[in-house]
């Protein structure tokens, strides 16, 4: 089941990512948040998962489950936050025109 | 040749084979590059970490050579035993991994099965342990084969190599074509 995680984190968040910013000109305004949660919630899991990996660097253990967690799941479940974010959170007002 | 001139000279039109090469050179960078981003980062971190790991202190050494002739080891069993009790009781149950002898330096490692990778240097002469301590720099080869994240894992740490194998390509076709229209 882990490595499910992982195969899903490491390959599939990144296709994910490429297929919805190919046309990413095209896409709505609520679209466009999605896509941009994707991004920054795989950004930070990259950061986050890297540091759990190597800090310190000894094999997980069955007593560090969050550890082992974010290691396997990490990559794919905090981009996958970051979309829902960027679906659920309401969005802000259009601005003003900037003469009025 | 004088550069005005140079930049009048009208630039050969590429063929639809090389515009066709270079869009497919152009796609297989940008994909791949995402893709195996990760496992690139943890295999170049895992392997500037793994070539500084005396120095990063992740793996307990000595370099002080031993006294006695390699003839006058102890029994393998006994280093063992003398080795088993100089680590915890957890340890020592959870089983010897290996044993490392280095006969030129009078010593010998014995690597123990448990999680934190726990060695202990003895001499071989008569036994003394010289330094206990933990083999980090054990997982961290594990996690740059690929090998951390399962009897498969070794499978990633080919992908990324062959995936690095073809960035390098395609990003030097794109640099040898870099006016040929790819899109």
């Amino acid at each position: 089941m882990n490595t499910l995680g992982l195969i899903l984190g490491v390959f599939i968040v990144p296709l994910a990512m490429l297929a919805a910013c190919h046309r990413f000109r095209r896409l709505s305004r609520q679209q466009r948040r999605i896509v941009w949660g994707l991004i920054i919630g795989y950004g930070v899991a990259l950061l986050l998962v890297l540091t759990t990996l190597l800090v310190p660097p000894v094999m997980w253990a069955p007593d560090q489950p969050i550890r082992t967690f974010l290691a396997y799941w990490g990559l794919f479940l905090m981009p996958v936050t970051g979309a829902l974010a960027g679906r659920l959170l309401p969005m802000p007002a259009d601005l003003p025109p900037a003469n009025s | 040749m004088p550069a005005a001139n140079r930049r009048s000279l009208p630039r050969r039109k590429p063929s639809r084979a090389t515009r066709a090469i270079t869009k497919g050179m152009l796609y297989t960078h940008l994909w791949l590059g995402v893709i195996v981003a990760f496992l690139v980062i943890i295999i170049s971190l895992t392997g500037i970490m793994l070539n500084h790991k005396r120095a990063l202190g992740f793996m307990p050494g000595t370099d002080a050579r031993q006294p006695g002739a390699f003839a006058q080891s102890l029994p393998l069993p006994e280093l063992a035993r003398r080795a088993a009790a100089a680590v915890t009781p957890d340890v020592a149950t959870s089983g010897i991994d290996r044993m490392d002898v280095r006969p030129d330096k009078g010593i010998i490692k014995v690597r123990f099965n448990d999680t934190s990778i726990t060695e202990v240097t003895l001499a071989l002469h008569d036994g003394a342990v010289l330094v206990t301590g933990l083999r980090n720099d054990s997982f961290l080869e594990q996690l740059h084969s690929g090998d951390a994240f399962g009897k498969a894992g070794y499978l990633l740490s080919d992908l990324a190599a062959a995936a690095l194998i073809l960035l390098l390509l395609s990003g030097f076709w794109m640099w040898l074509y870099p006016h040929t229209r790819a899109r």
